[in-house]
């Protein structure tokens, strides 16, 4: 075995392979299905083997891995199966982005896709939201990137990733509020500036 | 800070651990001295706590590992 191999294989090994359960959920969340997210697990190491010479030793192998399987996502595999989405995300952005969080309106635009599955809730909520929400949720709440990490995963900026965080939580909530009102969540939707006011009271 | 809709935004860049020290500790005094804040946080904690205990975690199979291995010392 050659240096260099023997050096990729430590690289793999030390710094590539124990992400594959996270990439394999985020995978999942993306892809819907367990067979899919297992091809663009493979098809993400398949990459990162090809590019190995980009990555740099003991940087931060995890979130670029979570970029690779991003880029394979939307490059290749939604390219080969039906759009997962019947919104208009340009419609959704264009709304989520203003500062009104009044968000009545499309919460179960996509539930169509789902009402026939049995499983738990949160993964049901959060599959059902748009693909963008979806991911920002999964790589800061469940993954822990930081915002700057998002960023360089998704190629937005940092605000965007903000924004969209806030916004996804409040789609998620939403699709969670009978859990939430369960834990003492209240609807507080529209109330901000009710609040605002008694607060300055 | 001067309303709800800040103090929401404060308390989500707390768990997403994008405050700096100093907004941290202001954010702590806030929660300790007025119990409206310190609801708002524990409600935001469960609600993170929640979503991250209950995700669907589905497990690699041991194809996926021996396929993604062999497909890799396979020569290109």
């Amino acid at each position: 075995m050659s240096d260099q191999t023997e050096q990729e294989q430590k690289i793999f090994n030390e710094e590539l392979f124990p992400h594959m359960d996270a990439l394999k959920t985020f995978a999942f969340h993306l892809t819907y299905n367990d067979e899919d997210a297992e091809d663009l697990v493979q098809e993400t190491y398949l990459k990162a083997h090809k590019f190995i010479d980009r990555y740099v030793q003991g940087t931060n192998a995890k979130a670029w891995l979570f970029k690779i399987l991003k880029n394979a996502y939307i490059n290749e595999y939604r390219k080969k199966v039906k759009r997962p989405t019947k919104v208009d995300y340009e419609d959704i952005v264009t709304y989520q982005d203003s500062e009104d969080s009044n968000m009545s309106g499309y919460f179960d635009l996509r539930e169509d896709l789902f009402k026939n599955r049995m499983g738990d809730e949160v993964t049901i909520a959060l599959n059902s939201l748009p693909i963008d929400f979806r991911t920002v949720i999964l790589l800061c709440d469940i993954e822990e990137f930081t915002y700057e990490e998002i960023s360089k995963i998704i190629d937005v900026p940092i605000g965007t990733v903000r924004s969209r965080l806030f916004r996804a939580r409040n789609m998620l909530k939403e699709k969670l509020r009978n859990y939430a009102q369960k834990l003492g969540f209240k609807d507080f939707r529209g109330r901000d500036k009710e609040d605002s006011a008694t607060e300055e009271e | 800070m001067s309303s709800y809709q800040d103090l929401r935004k404060q308390i989500a860049l707390y768990f997403d651990n994008e405050l700096c020290q100093n907004d941290k500790n202001d954010l702590l005094q806030q929660v300790e001295a007025d119990p409206k804040c310190c609801s708002m946080f524990e409600k935001e904690k469960n609600f993170r706590d929640y979503i991250k205990n209950n995700i669907k975690r589905p497990s690699v199979s041991s194809d996926l590992i021996s396929n993604i291995k062999n497909k890799l010392s396979a020569p290109i």
